[in-house]
């Protein structure tokens, strides 16, 4: 049984001392919560053909209108009361 | 509808009295067997006798055999005037131009105008109008094609002169009448002649001078019920929209109930539609589809099924209104709707002359005469029943081609009215609550007073409705979307 933890300590103390942090700088790596890019300030190479603004600020909607129906005379009962006469 | 046809029967008999007194027909006939009559003496005797669709036959047969001098015979004229009063202008159908225009009878001369007007010969036309003149119990109908056909040339003031002399004309042939269905006769001659003025203005759209000719005529005349939906174009384009949907709702009335036209329902979703009242408008086209669809379906059914048929729609016009009622509404109205024109009426009185004469006709004894006479109005009878058929079947088919095509009108509207209601919502804009119906929303004449409705339809009232819905157009207001639920 010591022998056992005899192995298992020297396991253990190799990987302990055998990292590559023993004698270097330690590194604290932080990611940021918000990130803001600013489309108008990036360079584009070549002619720029294209607005730069993506964005839409009102949904450009085109009614478009049917033609609905509106009597404009009434020559057909004219023509059925002429048809009526002795 | 035994009145209707009663005042047209009797107006034209008591038009044209004539003692029947000549030889008899058995004496006629016996002298027929003996020797040779001439066409001219037997036409007139079976005239006198009172077999005038006999005597016509005979008369239609001395013209087509006639020299041209002899067409221009002004007693036979005269025999062909009086004979196509009880026969009707119809029994001259089977003769070409040429055989009849030597013919110096005004009837005569308006069956060849009336020709002509069809081909659109109107010069020829006006040249036989001419020949009758003002006088004339026809006179008022020769105004009346004289007005189409101005009409037709485009001169619409020629036009409201024509139909303005048809209507002076008329009251004077009324004034020299003692007979009070012949009287009745002329007053919707006449009326007809005022509601065509009314129409000229309206393609003038002179909305106004228009609405004052269809306020001559009376709530009683037979046009009446007609010139409603005629009254509520105008006031739709005056955007008095109120008063429309009042004159239109006039047809739910239990005395009109008879009276559907499904371009009343057109003008009233779009009235709705004007006063931006969009749900009111689709419950109008919702109702359209699913109650006039089912009914349409049965009517589209039994033309379909009777269309070449020759007699069908005669025995359906002649069966009782209450056997009518149990097969589709839309049928029983539209029978109803036939029975009371003037067309009908002429016709039928007509067709039941012929049919009598035939029977009197199979009760003498039997010879040449007998036999010429029962085949000759046996045709006529016949002719004549399939006229009013055809006349039945013409109304109704009609009818159903209105039903589908304002059935594809309203859908249109409907789209149109959906659109709108997506644009609003687009726009983030919406109705503002509103209260319906208020006084100040009707516009009205000084003398039209204000009555309420109490859910009561009094006859006198009839036609004079006006709704009083504010207009949803300028009351759109802006909100905030929320967000997803």
């Amino acid at each position: 049984m010591s022998r056992v933890y005899l192995i298992i300590f020297t396991i253990l103390s190799i990987g302990l001392f055998s990292s590559n942090s023993f004698g270097k700088e330690t590194v604290i790596i932080k990611y940021k919560k918000y990130e803001k890019f600013d489309l108008g300030e990036l360079e584009i190479k070549g002619s720029i053909i294209a607005p730069g603004d993506l964005s839409t600020s009102n949904l450009d909607v085109r009614k478009f209108s049917l033609q609905i129906y509106e009597r404009k005379k009434f020559d057909d009962h004219m023509a059925t009361q002429l048809r009526s006469l002795r | 509808m035994f009145k209707v046809f009663f005042i047209f029967s009797m107006m034209i008999w008591l038009a044209t009295a004539n003692d029947a007194q000549g030889e008899s027909f058995k004496s006629l006939q016996k002298k027929m067997e003996k020797k040779r009559l001439s066409k001219r003496y037997t036409s007139y005797q079976l005239y006198k006798n009172g077999h005038f669709f006999s005597a016509l036959n005979y008369l239609k047969d001395y013209y087509k055999k006639a020299k041209k001098t002899n067409k221009k015979d002004p007693e036979m004229a005269k025999l062909m005037e009086v004979l196509l009063v009880k026969a009707g202008t119809e029994s001259l159908g089977d003769l070409p131009d040429h055989m009849i225009k030597g013919i110096n009878a005004p009837t005569v001369a308006l069956i060849l105008a009336r020709r002509m007007y069809y081909k659109k010969d109107y010069k020829r036309a006006l040249g036989y109008l001419a020949k009758i003149p003002s006088t004339h119990r026809l006179a008022p109908d020769a105004f009346i094609m004289r007005g189409m056909i101005a009409y037709e040339k485009k001169d619409d003031y020629a036009s409201l002169s024509a139909y303005a002399q048809c209507s002076k004309i008329t009251m004077s042939l009324k004034g020299g009448t003692k007979s009070a269905p012949l009287k009745r006769y002329y007053d919707i001659l006449s009326q007809g002649c005022l509601i065509n003025q009314a129409r000229i203005y309206f393609k003038q759209k002179k909305f106004k001078k228009s609405l004052e000719f269809y306020s001559l005529i009376p709530k009683t005349s037979y046009h009446w019920p007609y010139i409603i939906l005629e009254k509520a174009w105008n006031y739709y384009y005056l955007k008095d929209y109120n008063r429309v949907l009042g004159l239109l709702v006039t047809y739910k009335s239990p005395l009109l109930t008879s009276y559907f036209f499904p371009e009343a329902e057109m003008l009233k979703a779009l009235a709705y539609y004007r006063l931006c009242l969009w749900d009111d408008a689709l419950n109008v086209i919702k109702r359209y589809y699913s109650i006039y669809k089912s009914r349409s379906s049965k009517l589209h059914t039994m033309l379909t099924k009777h269309k070449d048929s020759h007699t069908f729609f005669f025995e359906l016009v002649n069966t009782p209104i209450e056997k009518n009622e149990k097969k589709n509404m839309f049928i029983r109205n539209l029978v109803v709707m036939v029975k009371k024109k003037v067309k009908y009426n002429l016709d039928q009185f007509s067709y039941m002359n012929a049919k009598d004469e035939y029977y009197k006709l199979k009760k003498e004894p039997k010879g040449k005469l007998r036999s010429y006479g029962m085949i000759h109005v046996r045709e006529d009878a016949l002719y004549r029943k399939a006229k009013i058929n055809h006349y039945t079947k013409t109304t109704f088919f009609n009818f159903l081609n209105d039903i589908y095509l304002f059935s594809q009108r309203l859908f249109t509207l409907k789209l149109e009215i959906l659109s709108s209601q997506r644009h609003m919502m687009y726009a983030k804009k919406k109705f503002e609550k509103r209260k319906r119906g208020d006084l100040s929303e009707v516009s009205r004449q000084s003398d039209e007073y204000f009555f309420g409705f109490d859910g009561e339809f009094w006859a006198d009232e009839l036609g004079d409705y006006s709704f009083g819905l504010k207009s949803q157009c300028q009351q759109e207001s802006s909100f905030e979307r929320k967000g997803e639920e």
